[in-house]
């Protein structure tokens, strides 16, 4: 199976462990947030059953969106060939997207507030089909910068007509 | 080539009547509102046709001040169109890349001898310009130049001859609109509702049955119209299609530009033999895309098998569809598609990757290898329990999609590699953008 994705032969490059610790801080965020709600109904109410209910449904959920979220992360990985950028991403939904450099029209790279913050960005890839969804996310801004400007160069050297 | 001095080819205005035009159609939608809502008008008495009037007068005097700030210069390389009273736009398209080129004759239109003139880029919405109107003659004229200025060749080169191909028969375009998916289930409806009213013996419930009624007859009404009298002809500048019951539409699609092909064979055709081919054009894209039509992407509305291959045999040069050899998925890929996945074939030749698949309707996808944008494996939680894969090809945006599901994962790695092989070599091998360069004009 994940011979399919990433056969040996490619140098496999992975993302920042930024984009770990960003979603685990923003998961940390969320279930602290419920979890002072849940307290809050509690008290409210008068039930600790409530409370107590809560918390435990809120921490084994958060435990399992600590798996998931490092699970994606070590899924997630690009290698640049002589001819064209793999990507792969995705844990239950598994996908490997191969773009030729002479198909790329442009190259994004965009990065949000929190992003910036946890110093990430993400590089999107777009050619003429509306179906490549081909997307880097989590890599340092040096890193980012370094393929924009490598792919933008490959492609505008080997760039085809439609 | 000498050219004289000065690249500039044309310069000009468009026709003086065409705000008349541009404004004839809403005036039109205004009487028509106005004449349906005539009995809610007389309330408001007399002011009510001044009103009219007034707004008549400020729909043409708007689109006559809009036409007298509109030019257009067409240039050695280049078209442009500049518009705007307040806020001036510019805008230009490269001739070398243009996709397709109509000519659009509405029904207002074509009884003042006018034509548009749609010129299509890459890029959707934002890569079109469009001339409307101008005197239907000098927009053929201005379209043989154009395509010729396109292909590499002089401007005053003569427009190529054209050789016809498939002339759709009319019976066969009404036919297959009433046994289209759309219309039937609008026929579905009204019968559904006949029955009930059967049953309950209450003939009010037939009302219920209008909107079916109203519906099946729109989708008919407008597929007919839309594709009465079609004909395809082949000329050394690519398939011209020729279409319209009112609105008459002439497209030219340049060789090389078909991204991608679709044959589709609705349930009920099969008892007549039709098909219907439609492609991935770059220009075309989203455009009648949103309302999940793509009206301009048909490249025959209805034909028989044999006529289809014809028009493949002119946009996939050097493809036997029928030689390519299809591949089963494997049976185990009945747990994830009990309906279909028999009917699940992929293959491919040199020239072309082909997927066909369908229990009522019946698909047939083809894309060229060199016209392959990107290449996508993808693996969902069931198929991986089964060591299912599904393998995308992506191509332009249009009604065309290219996916071969479900085939073995270890097989479906293959496909990608061999695409993605494929995809880079046949790039290499790809002609000029300015298809009659290569070859001296004659």
């Amino acid at each position: 199976m994940e011979q399919a994705f990433a056969p040996p032969g490619e140098t496999w490059v992975g993302v920042s462990a930024r984009m770990r610790a960003m979603r685990r801080a923003l998961l940390a965020v969320c279930a602290g947030l419920l979890l002072v709600a849940v307290v809050i109904a509690g008290i409210v109410s008068a039930t600790p059953a409530v409370v107590i209910v809560g918390a435990v449904v809120i921490v084994v959920a958060a435990a399992f969106a600590l798996v998931a979220i490092d699970r994606n992360y070590r899924s997630w990985g690009y290698a640049e060939r002589a001819e064209d950028l793999l990507v792969t991403r995705g844990v239950l939904f598994r996908r490997l997207v191969v773009v030729p450099y002479g198909r790329m029209q442009l190259v994004d790279v965009t990065a949000g507030p929190i992003e910036r913050r946890f110093g990430i960005s993400t590089v999107r890839l777009h050619t003429a089909a509306a179906g490549t969804d081909a997307r880097i996310r989590g890599l340092p801004p040096g890193e980012a910068a370094r393929l924009r400007d490598r792919l933008s160069a490959l492609g505008e050297a080997r760039s085809a007509g439609l | 080539m000498t050219q004289p001095a000065g690249d500039v080819r044309r310069e000009g205005r468009l026709h003086p009547a065409s705000p008349l035009v541009r404004a004839g159609r809403l005036v039109v939608t205004v009487l028509g509102l106005a004449a349906i809502n005539f009995r809610d008008a007389r309330d408001a008495g007399r002011w009510f046709p001044i009103g009219l009037l007034a707004l008549a007068v400020v729909f043409v005097g708007g689109a006559y001040v809009s036409w007298s700030f509109t030019r257009y210069r067409i240039a050695d390389s280049d078209v442009r169109v500049d518009s705007g009273v307040v806020i001036k736009r510019s805008r230009r398209v490269r001739i070398d890349r243009l996709q397709a080129i109509d000519v659009v004759q509405p029904l207002f239109a074509r009884a003042l001898g006018l034509a548009e003139l749609k010129l299509d880029m890459a890029g959707g919405r934002e890569g079109r310009v469009a001339l409307a109107y101008l005197r239907a003659e000098d927009a053929q004229a201005l379209r043989a130049s154009l395509l010729a200025m396109a292909a590499g060749l002089d401007h005053r080169t003569p427009e190529a001859p054209e050789r016809p191909l498939v002339a759709c028969d009319g019976a066969a375009i009404v036919g297959s609109a009433l046994l289209s998916t759309s219309a039937i289930v609008g026929f579905g409806w009204v019968v559904l509702f006949v029955v009930i009213a059967m049953m309950t013996h209450a003939p009010g419930v037939f009302t219920g049955a209008l909107p079916g009624v109203i519906g099946a007859f729109t989708v008919v009404w407008q597929t007919v119209q839309l594709h009465f009298g079609f004909t395809v002809a082949d000329s050394p500048d690519g398939l011209r299609l020729r279409h319209g019951l009112l609105e008459t539409r002439s497209q030219t699609v340049p060789p090389g530009r078909v991204q991608a092909v679709r044959i589709k064979q609705p349930c009920l055709w099969r008892l007549f033999g039709w098909v219907r081919v439609d492609a991935n054009i770059a220009g075309y894209a989203g455009r009648g895309a949103n309302d999940g039509r793509h009206h301009n992407s048909v490249l025959l509305p209805v034909g028989t098998r044999r006529q289809a291959l014809v028009v493949l045999s002119r946009v996939l040069p050097g493809a036997d569809i029928d030689a390519i050899e299809m591949h089963r998925v494997p049976s185990r890929a009945r747990w994830r598609s009990p309906f279909r996945w028999f009917t699940l074939r992929a293959g491919a030749d040199a020239e072309v990757f082909a997927v066909r698949s369908g229990v009522l309707t019946l698909t047939h996808a083809l894309i060229r290898h060199q016209k392959i944008q990107s290449v996508r494996l993808s693996v969902g939680p069931w198929q991986r329990l089964l060591g299912l894969a599904t393998v995308h090809l992506h191509s332009t945006h249009g009604p065309v999609d290219v996916v071969a599901p479900h085939r073995d994962i270890a097989q479906a790695r293959r496909i990608l590699d061999a695409e993605a092989a494929l995809a880079r070599k046949g790039r290499a091998g790809a002609g000029p953008e300015r298809w009659m360069a290569a070859t001296p004009p004659t």
